[in-house]
């Protein structure tokens, strides 16, 4: 009896062990990981040498083993790449599948379209401080507001390279403190954009050049004439580099997970399986979807709550974002579209697996609800007059009802899609049962 | 209490082979067991105390929480400064040792068992089922003769050795393992994991990451088998331990089961501390065959550990007041069995109202989370403002408190309390709280009209059709 039951378990576990290991594309000989061995049995299987499943060994789903096949197995061996294209549909697993095109479609297909706005930034605020205008004023603003809004897309997925670079806090900080931005200029530091590194985070980014850009009272005539005089010279020297400081930040960011650059893409990809930043697919899983909660926190509490004076008190507009620009809500709409974009995979870079595709299998209950809270949001804050600063008081009714609308899609996010995924902490911060 | 028997008038009153004596009870069983039974708990709860102090556990879960949600009764219950804290966990870990290897032994478990519980009551967030066990363990064992061999008592005083001990008192540890299983298996007897296989579903496919089991466990029908699997394990693995045919085989059943949740799940010492205690299922003696097999097969080591589990003759150990202890003991079974059928009346579904949840043996049977806010109000102005409890509760705390009704309401009371003392009179308050359980959509948990501040347990609203 005991002797049928060990043979029986050992049986069981060969025939895991062989039906797990197609799981991973690239890894030839099954060993669980992709090694040169694995790239070196493609290429002879390539060469009519030996046999290798497609499942394992066709890394570009080109439907044959090929030498291409072996040259990325290789590729990935030495840690310049992740296949992905091996035929099996879920070769990836659904989660490694859906962080694969979050890198790919959303993450690098947003930095690359942050940075282009970004360089457009740098060129529109370069023919501003060259000849300052109305309407190279305008052109400029319209840069910075596109600018400022793919990258409010982007914090959906604000992970890894962002954190590390501290981008969030250098390009786009609350609010800018525009005394000390005023004493800057007074000063007599070399107004570069490696100068700006060295300022605080309040001198820096977005809300520092919309100091500069928009001007709430005296409107474009007032923004341009002060852009305008020999005694602005430096005013226009920190604006350029303000522009430039932007672009560079982001083109580190997208280089930073561009494959030709720091290749975070594959890096995350790889989280568990050779990835350097996640020691398992389930922690750059969790952190993806606990960013995108906490972005969605963000405009509910800071963004929403705290103008609305939802916590006792009345409006607020002084907390309002960008009150100069009245950008608030679009910044708003964006940070929502980023969160719909992860959970849809409505990326950026075209339609791929979203976070849905994870929840949908486990409770459609859920996913119905939480895309139709997305849709319920997004509307509800474009039903919101800008600015926010004068909605808060003067369209309160609206403002309140966006703000429910991103609560409403926060709590979704926090309690059901977190407790459906296994994301938030299942068994509490210690031991559970 | 219990005394380990030192002279021959008393071995004479207690027979040394089996059979002798009439009674079931009367019965005596090789100590071999027990003594596994004593040294796996005793290494087992130092690992758990030495996990307290490697994960920083002492200061998130008992120094940093501003506010404790103290059981009823237990609010004298405070936690220590934070070096007291220290202290305690440190002593924990000398007791821990001291029942390793049998110092002192029936002092070791009484202490263990009271600190280790004393830290327990400081906070019903930190509520676990098998903490709950280690302090009923602890307690029960504290009355049993567990020193009296393989030990440094037994060392100490070879007189006092036993190689034999009252069959009752095997019993009386197999009995209250058993009970956990049942319970465990009879919370899993509900829709939701037998037809829907939630929350399995739910955990599975999270661990999809797995090498080499993970693909397989985001396969649709492994929620099934293993919901099944793990209901029909709760509720048979006990009857088929006790039976002497099929409790070897069990026992390795028992063994793969609990290496696999320890790989699946977070559940940190349980599944090491059941392998190590459902020995005691197993025949008195099979320590002392596994010194005979070790030593037959040339393990000196593995022969001299068997050895150490049993003395020499075939003394019994004597139980002072052997009559009072088993009815107490007795008494404290029934109460085991009874007390978690205590849901059945409170609640037809413990699952979302949590009414008597706690001290029933309902090991991993649900996922629940939630999110609660709470707006207070001043009626004498009508001001009204939201509070946030994470800006006070750890996250642990926040999270635990928000699935549960009791926990809600003590919050809730202690804004109010808080209220009061910085001058703003009785205020009332009210949650918000939302919950979703087993993968449904989440709901409204507490009745949002009722003012907290006034309330022993949040009015829970009905849980939500399927």
């Amino acid at each position: 009896m005991i002797s049928r039951t060990i043979l029986a378990t050992a049986v069981a576990v060969l025939a895991l062990t062989a039906t797990a290991d197609a799981q991973l594309c690239g890894d030839a000989d099954g060993s669980g990981a992709i090694s040169v061995t694995d790239g070196v049995r493609v290429l002879r299987a390539a060469a009519g040498l030996g046999e290798c499943e497609l499942a394992r060994c066709d890394a570009d789903g080109s439907g044959a083993v090929t030498v291409s096949d072996g040259v990325n197995v290789l590729r990935a061996a030495a840690g310049l790449g992740t296949p992905t294209g091996c035929p099996t549909g879920g070769s990836l697993g659904p989660r490694r599948t859906f962080l694969r095109d979050l890198a790919s479609a959303g993450a690098i297909a947003g930095y690359r379209a942050l940075a282009s706005e970004a360089a457009a930034l740098e060129v529109a605020v370069g023919d501003l401080v060259t000849a300052p205008g109305g309407e190279r004023l305008a052109l400029a603003q319209a840069a910075w507001r596109a600018t400022r809004r793919a990258w409010k897309v982007t914090e959906a997925f604000r992970l890894g390279p962002s954190e590390a670079q501290r981008t969030s806090a250098r390009i786009d900080w609350p609010s800018a403190n525009t005394g000390q931005i005023d004493a800057e200029i007074a000063g007599g530091g070399a107004l570069s954009s490696a100068y700006l590194d060295t300022l605080g985070a309040q001198k820096v980014g977005f809300q520092a050049m919309e100091y500069f850009l928009f001007d709430p009272v005296g409107g474009v005539p007032g923004a341009v004439d002060r852009l305008l005089g020999n005694e602005d010279a430096r005013r226009r020297a920190y604006l350029q580099a303000l522009a430039t400081n932007v672009r560079e930040r982001t083109e580190a960011l997208r280089d930073a997970w561009e494959p030709g650059g720091g290749n975070f893409g594959d890096d995350f990809v790889a989280s568990g399986i050779g990835g350097s930043t996640f020691a398992s697919l389930k922690e750059a899983f969790d952190e993806v979807v606990n960013r995108m909660i906490f972005t969605a926190e963000t405009v509910e509490e800071n963004r929403l709550g705290a103008p609305l004076g939802v916590d006792g008190g009345g409006a607020r507009p002084d907390l309002v974002e960008s009150p100069r620009s009245g950008d608030a809500l679009a910044g708003i709409a964006a940070n929502l579209q980023g969160i719909a974009d992860v959970y849809r995979g409505t990326y950026t870079g075209g339609q791929a697996t979203g976070l849905g595709a994870q929840v949908a299998p486990l409770s459609a209950a859920i996913d119905a609800e939480v895309r139709a809270l997305l849709t319920d949001a997004l509307a509800a804050v474009a039903a919101v007059p800008e600015p926010l600063a004068d909605a808060i008081v003067d369209h309160r009714e609206e403002a309140l009802a966006a703000y429910e609308a991103v609560q409403r899609l926060r709590r979704a996010l926090t309690v059901d899609v977190a407790s459906v995924l296994g994301v938030k902490l299942t068994f509490g911060g210690n031991d559970g049962d | 209490m219990t005394e380990i028997s030192g002279g021959p008038r008393r071995f004479a009153r207690r027979p040394e082979t089996k059979g002798v004596r009439r009674s079931w009870l009367g019965s005596s069983v090789d100590v071999a067991s027990l003594v596994f039974f004593r040294v796996a708990f005793g290494v087992v709860m130092l690992a758990a105390v030495g996990r307290y102090f490697a994960y920083g556990w002492i200061d998130s879960l008992f120094v940093r929480p501003r506010f404790f949600f103290a059981y009823p009764g237990f609010e004298w219950v405070q936690p220590w400064p934070a070096w007291g804290m220290y202290l305690h966990f440190a002593a924990l870990g000398v007791l821990a040792a001291a029942i390793v290897v049998g110092c002192f032994t029936r002092t070791a478990l009484a202490a263990f068992a009271l600190a280790f519980t004393w830290v327990h009551l400081l906070d019903k967030t930190i509520y676990l089922n098998h903490y709950y066990l280690v302090s009923v363990l602890a307690a029960v064992m504290s009355l049993l003769p567990m020193g009296a061999a393989g030990s440094v008592d037994a060392w100490r005083a070879p007189e006092r050795a036993a190689a034999r001990v009252p069959a009752w008192v095997v019993w009386v540890l197999r009995i209250q393992l058993a009970l956990v299983y049942f319970y465990g298996g009879v919370a899993k007897l509900n829709a939701d994991w037998l037809v829907h296989g939630q929350p399995l579903r739910i955990w599975l496919a999270a661990r999809g990451d797995l090498p080499l089991l993970g693909p397989w466990l985001e396969l649709p029908w492994m929620a099934y088998a293993f919901s099944w699997a793990g209901a029909a394990f709760d509720l048979g693995i006990a009857p088929f331990l006790f039976w002497r045919r099929t409790r070897l085989l069990a026992y390795g059943v028992v063994v793969v089961f609990h290496v696999l949740t320890s790989l699946l799940f977070p559940i940190g010492i349980f599944p090491w501390l059941m392998i190590g205690l459902t020995p005691i299922f197993l025949d008195p003696g099979w320590p002392r065959r596994v010194h005979a097999v070790a030593r037959a097969a040339g393990l000196p080591a593995m022969a001299r550990a068997a050895r150490a589990a049993g003395a020499s003759a075939g003394r019994v150990a004597v139980v002072r007041g052997e009559r009072a202890i088993v009815a107490a003991l007795a008494l404290h079974l029934a109460l085991q069995a009874t007390i978690p059928l205590r849901t059945f009346v409170a609640t037809d579904d413990v699952a979302w109202t949590e009414e008597g949840f706690r001290f029933a043996w309902r090991v991993m049977a649900m996922e629940k989370a939630g999110t609660t806010t709470f707006r207070l109000r001043d009626p004498a102005t009508g001001l009204s403002w939201k509070v946030d409890p994470r800006a006070e509760l750890t996250p642990l705390q926040a999270s635990m408190m928000a699935t549960q009704p009791d926990m809600i309401a003590d919050y809730a009371r202690h804004l109010a309390a808080e209220a009061r003392r910085a001058g703003r009179g009785d205020v009332e308050v009210r949650a918000d709280a939302w919950v979703s359980l087993n993968g449904r959509p989440s709901r409204r948990f507490v009745d949002p009209e009722a003012d907290l501040a006034r309330e022993a347990r949040a009015p829970i609203l009905p849980r939500p059709g399927d």
